[in-house]
């Protein structure tokens, strides 16, 4: 059945792929993201082939910017099946070296920003009795990432985020969900990642410590919004080993 | 379980062996999955007994020519607190849930190896992390197999073989049953399944052809739980 997907980085690397995916698939897409003309972008590709989608521009950061998100994906679909966020931003720094700013910088989208968007997306989906949220958090919450302590802990956050939402959400009929895809060779992945790591990973093979590959984020997804995952909440889904 | 991921299978048109302890039970599922119109053999299998389980991987590749995938559902289950719990209970138990995912898990890589692929899916439980009062042994064989899976998926991945776990949560068979009290289960049975309710069967079988689907195909030593333990 056609449903109403919101994906918040929606035109990032793996953001993009979970929406051409489902789009394909026949739901109707919200493509949000800070890059609006990349939103439209790719909600353009989506409609040539025969797909349909929404670009919204967002801060996930910004309370009234989110609520403006979910408040377009309701006036143009009606209502909001499953609130996808993938917003993220990384950047490679040593903690001893690590500005407040630049902490604050990546807490703020990373963590609040998905608060934000679960919030916002919770109470339409609490009202409705029916809804799903999938945070993609990431492996590195539950290990650490030298040179990326502001990512790894908003990762983290994330993790027991989701896990708090699903509890609280479950009268709700909402679940609530966590990915951790492993390294997908992405803008991001390629800025939290030293040139030596990088290629690397580039010449491994997925099942020896290679990257991620992004069908492989859409086969999970898919599966986490099929009706098989109605009752599975509260849970991180990891693609790779932490 | 294993009946209900044997006939999903079966309808999605893969080649099932159904294996179990029981010859006569799977006899009749064969029967009942192949007048469905799928494709199906039983096999009767001691998971704890090599030879037997040799045989059962023999059996699988003599009538099929291949092992894509090996699905570890086998498992044992009884209430006796520690302080009771004698010797041969703690090792009929360990035995089956244990040793029977080492040597099944041991004897299907050894012909995925020729193949140079293969997935293995080891049915763990919630409680291999939580723990289960009045089933120490239970809880100590799950955990044990979590850890198995983790090491093998590590030591088998050049192999091109995947190795995971699945943890369904609490579902409606007599294994579970055995596991609760009358008052308990009823309790547990008027419960939301978002609300500490029963697994149903179609989220295990969901799992299971996630896991099998070409999207899957480079996921290893991940435990994949159904509900939180
Ligand atoms: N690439 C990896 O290796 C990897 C691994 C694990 C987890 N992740 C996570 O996956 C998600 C997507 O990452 P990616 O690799 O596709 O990165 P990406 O940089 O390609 O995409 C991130 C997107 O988020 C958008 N964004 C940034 N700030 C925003 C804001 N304030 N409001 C709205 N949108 C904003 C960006 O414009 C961009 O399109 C992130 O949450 C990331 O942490 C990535």
């Amino acid at each position: 059945m056609s449903q109403v997907v919101v994906v918040t980085g929606g035109a990032g690397g793996i953001g993009s792929a979970i929406c051409r995916a489902l789009a394909e698939d026949g739901h109707n897409v919200v493509v949000a993201d800070f890059n609006g003309e990349g939103a439209q972008a790719l909600v353009a590709d989506i409609g040539k082939a025969g797909g349909e989608a929404l670009a919204v521009q967002v801060d996930v950061g910004d309370k009234t910017s989110v609520d403006g998100m979910v408040a377009a994906a309701i006036d143009r679909y009606g209502h909001i099946d499953v609130q996808l966020n993938a917003a993220g931003v990384i950047k490679r720094c040593p903690v001893l070296e690590m500005p407040a700013e630049e902490w604050e910088r990546v807490i703020r989208v990373n963590l609040t920003g998905l608060f934000l968007c679960s919030q916002a997306a919770g109470r339409h989906m609490a009202e409705r009795k029916s809804g799903r949220i999938i945070n993609v958090a990431s492996g590195r919450g539950v290990t650490g990432q030298a040179m990326g302590s502001h990512y790894a802990a908003s990762k983290g956050g994330v993790i027991t985020f989701t896990k708090t939402l699903a509890m609280e959400l479950a009268p709700y009929n909402v679940t609530a969900n966590a990915i951790g895809p492993g390294a997908t060779e992405t803008d991001m992945a390629r800025a939290g990642m030293s040139e030596e790591q990088w290629t690397r990973k580039q010449a491994t093979s997925p099942l020896l410590g290679g990257f991620t590959q992004k069908d492989e984020i859409t086969g999970l997804i898919r599966y986490l919004i099929s009706d098989a995952a109605r009752y599975i909440s509260g849970q991180l889904f990891l693609l790779r080993t932490a | 379980m294993g009946s209900e991921v044997c006939a999903a299978l079966a309808e999605d048109g893969l080649r099932v062996v159904v294996a179990d302890f029981r010859k006569d039970d799977a006899e009749a599922l064969a029967a009942r999955l192949r007048s469905g119109g799928g494709e199906a053999m039983a096999v009767g299998v001691d998971v704890g007994d090599k030879q037997s389980v040799e045989a059962m991987v023999q059996g699988a590749i003599d009538a099929y020519g291949q092992l894509d995938v090996q699905i570890n559902f086998a498992g044992l289950m009884g209430r006796f607190p520690i302080a009771e719990m004698t010797e041969e209970e703690w090792d009929r138990v360990i035995r089956v849930n244990l040793r029977g995912v080492f040597l099944c898990s041991q004897a299907a890589a050894a012909a995925m190896r020729t193949r140079q692929g293969g997935r293995i899916l080891n049915v763990a439980s919630g409680r291999g992390i939580a723990g289960a009062p009045k089933s120490a042994h239970y809880a100590a064989s799950k955990a044990g197999v979590i850890a198995f899976t983790k090491t093998m998926a590590v030591e088998v991945a050049s192999d091109k073989i995947l190795v995971n776990n699945i943890c369904p949560g609490r579902a409606e068979t007599p294994m579970a049953r055995a596991g609760y009290t009358e008052e308990q289960w009823q309790a547990i049975l008027a419960l939301d399944p978002l609300h500490g309710g029963l697994t149903q069967k179609d989220e295990i079988t969901g799992l299971v052809r996630y896991l099998v689907s070409d999207a899957a195909r480079y996921i290893t030593g991940q435990t994949f739980l159904l509900r939180t333990p």
